[in-house]
């Protein structure tokens, strides 16, 4: 696989992954595990362009097909086109904390049961440098796509208030931190207490985000789409064509990288 | 549940063994009860043991205590031996109520309901010997269980193996029986896959290269002894002990690496084992931290910790077996205390983590609320030094390089680590500056 085509996109585009009706072979799940496995890894570690491929992928692990794995192996393909791009921490920003949320709205038709889940991704940037990155699949549908951005919203400031434990010890306490969204309706219900129709239904530990807008630990701003670096986690394109007109881009190119 | 048998006083009790309610080994005057077997709804928390005839046929039965621990069906022996029983247990009053119910209802025999969960130590009733029959014919008790079509052919070997071999079907299944039980021995391990080779396949090897995989295991045996973790005892009556394996490795420079490996899957929770836990540090700490580092300038150093895993000491008794082709001469039966924590414990990483984290308290440091796997100590100018660990993985940076270093010479001194400078790896992920 090391010298293979450079695939331009994770997952193929087009390509929606369903469940395998039969039972898998073996050895087929054993060699799909291993690779899921590997590229889990990659993803935690320093592949944040991975995130939504591998855990759409990861959820056949346990019944996989000739399907799955082929799609997996264009994965590899799509890392062996990316191998000059890293991670870059070099410190010459001073911008602090920020944190980008979003969230599909019910595109998820791989689960068995309720084909129509929805998936949420958030990331968060430390002087310009990705520190942390998420793509899930939300555990309850959406109803609308307010809600489904709503749910994002406030998983997003659970980690935002991890963060300012974790700086509280090491550093002087932050005093909020901006999470951007692409989503009025959500940013609006967030800022604003008050209970509509379109989100009376919410479980009460998704109002969390209002909680903490309140508090002044977080502080939720807009930005469009397509500056929105959380938006490829909730996409199967490559990150690069998601996010055009981005001012700083959560892989660098090596070669291009000047010391 | 406890059941009393009058003539040795000795009481059972077990929570989970089922039993198959047909025959009463011991008493003859009950013998062979009316065709219509008793069955008895299972009840699951009722189970009796009794004792019965020391079977000549039954499977070897260890010397074993005769007070056992409720609920714990590995524990749970049937006695074979009843003559060797202590003399000093509790003697219960004959009017015990198990000991009514004995006497009215009609006696049950100890048939373990699955063949295939018959254990050393069971006592199997004088109905059950063609069992034992077949055992000692056949080379490999576990393949006569994994016949793949029980329904004919198994009766057949039921009956006699003689019978079997002639039969057209008992043939192929002898065969099979017999390739089951003698692996062939002819293709050579593989040699890229030194990690998968066990002790046979070492066997395999030509002389000069068993010998050197030999010294490789009495390296390992002797490092393990020089860091004291086991003596040589024997094991109480009533415990198990666990078992182990080799683990061979071709090091990149070509070195040959054996280590000694429990199998901690034979560990019972709650008797070998209580907690689990894995230090490690999150992905995006170490991420944030790296970051914070390259903001402030800060130096970033890297400590490997060797054999880790081997420093943390046992809250619990635990004996295992003697490695396999080094036991003891004239000392066989006699098993391995482990004193410390040694690679495939459930508890190792946990030992481990414990002794890590008494040793860096005593240095100053503190783990964060916020990650277990950071630990910070904090100066009174307000520099601190960071350490990042993931189980024997450790980063250490802070603004004072001085104190790093001295930090880092205090570590070291505590346990031995392979210094890797200035930090170019973490947990696989290279770092270039």
């Amino acid at each position: 696989m090391a010298d293979a085509k450079a695939a331009q996109t994770p997952l193929p585009t087009g390509y929606k992954p369903e469940p395998f009706d039969g039972t898998a072979m073996a050895a087929l799940q054993s060699q799909y595990q291993l690779v899921i496995g590997s590229l889990l890894y990659l993803m935690l570690g320093t592949c944040p362009d991975l995130a939504f491929a591998v855990t759409q992928m990861a959820k056949f692990a346990h019944n996989p097909s000739e399907e799955h794995l082929l799609k997996t192996r264009h994965i590899l393909c799509y890392l062996a086109g990316m191998r000059k791009y890293t991670l870059v921490y070099d410190g010459r920003s001073d911008a602090g904390l920020y944190a980008y949320c979003d969230s599909s709205y019910g595109d998820d038709r791989s689960d068995a049961d309720c084909r129509c889940r929805s998936m949420q991704g958030y990331y968060f940037s430390l002087a310009n440098a990705s520190v942390k990155w998420h793509s899930k699949m939300q555990t309850l549908i959406s109803t609308s796509s307010t809600m489904a951005e709503y749910i994002a919203l406030s998983d997003c400031a659970r980690d935002c208030a991890w963060y300012k434990i974790l700086f509280g010890k090491l550093r002087k306490p932050m005093p909020y931190v901006p999470i951007y969204g692409d989503s009025h309706g959500a940013i609006f219900n967030a800022q604003n207490p008050i209970t509509q129709k379109g989100i009376k239904h919410i479980e009460i530990r998704y109002h969390y985000i209002r909680e903490q807008i309140k508090k002044g630990e977080v502080k939720v701003f807009a930005v469009p789409t397509m500056e929105n670096v959380a938006n490829m986690f909730t996409k199967k394109t490559a990150w690069y064509r998601v996010l055009p007109s981005i001012t700083h881009s959560p892989l660098v190119p090596t070669d291009k990288y000047v010391h | 549940m406890m059941f009393m048998h009058a003539p040795n006083n000795v009481i059972f009790t077990s929570a989970t063994a089922l039993f198959n309610e047909r025959l009463f080994p011991k008493c003859a005057k009950y013998k062979v009860p009316p065709v219509t077997q008793i069955q008895e709804p299972e009840e699951p928390e009722i189970s009796i043991e009794t004792e019965s005839v020391p079977d000549e046929d039954a499977p070897f039965a260890p010397p074993h205590d005769s007070i056992i621990p409720q609920g714990d069906e590995e524990r749970l022996h049937d006695d074979a031996e009843p003559q060797c029983l202590p003399q000093s247990l509790p003697q219960q009053p004959q009017h015990a109520p198990g000991g009514a119910q004995h006497g009215n209802e009609p006696p049950r025999c100890s048939e373990r309901e699955r063949k295939g969960t018959r254990k050393d130590g069971n006592v199997y009733p004088p109905g059950t010997s063609t069992d034992t029959n077949r055992h000692r014919k056949l080379p490999d008790a576990n393949s006569a269980t994994s016949i793949p079509n029980s329904g004919q052919s198994s009766n057949t070997v039921e009956g006699d193996p003689g019978h079997a071999k002639s039969a057209m079907e008992g043939g192929a299944l002898w065969e099979y029986l017999l390739s089951k039980a003698i692996p062939h021995h002819d293709e050579l391990p593989d040699p890229m896959n030194v990690q998968d080779w066990t002790t046979k396949d070492i066997g395999k090897l030509s002389a000069e290269d068993q010998q050197a995989w030999r010294k490789a295991q009495f390296e390992e045996l002797e490092s393990l002894k020089k860091c004291n973790i086991y003596k040589l005892a024997d094991l109480p009556p009533g415990r198990k002990a666990i078992k182990n394996c080799w683990v061979f490795d071709l090091k990149s420079d070509g070195q040959k690496k054996a280590r000694l490996v429990t199998k901690g899957f034979s560990q019972i929770e709650g008797l070998d084992f209580d907690e689990i836990f894995s230090l490690v540090v999150q992905f995006e700490s170490v991420c944030t931290i790296l970051v914070l580092a390259v903001l402030k300038k800060w130096k970033i150093e890297g400590l490997d910790v060797k054999s880790a895993f081997l420093y943390g000491t046992l809250d619990e008794e635990l004996y295992m077996e003697q490695p396999q082709g080094f036991k003891v001469p004239g000392n066989e039966h006699k098993v391995l205390h482990l004193k410390k924590a040694i690679y495939g414990l459930k508890q190792a990483a946990c030992a481990w983590w414990h002794e890590l984290d008494r040793s860096l308290k005593a240095l100053n440091f503190s783990c964060l609320y916020a990650d277990a796997g950071i630990f910070v100590a904090k100066h009174t100018d307000g520099t601190m030094v960071i350490i990042l660990a993931y189980v024997d993985d450790i980063i250490l940076t802070g603004p004072n390089a001085a104190q790093v270093a001295s930090k880092k010479k205090l570590f070291m001194d505590k346990w031995e680590c392979r210094d890797l400078g200035e930090c170019r790896e973490f947990l696989h992920m290279r770092i270039e500056y």
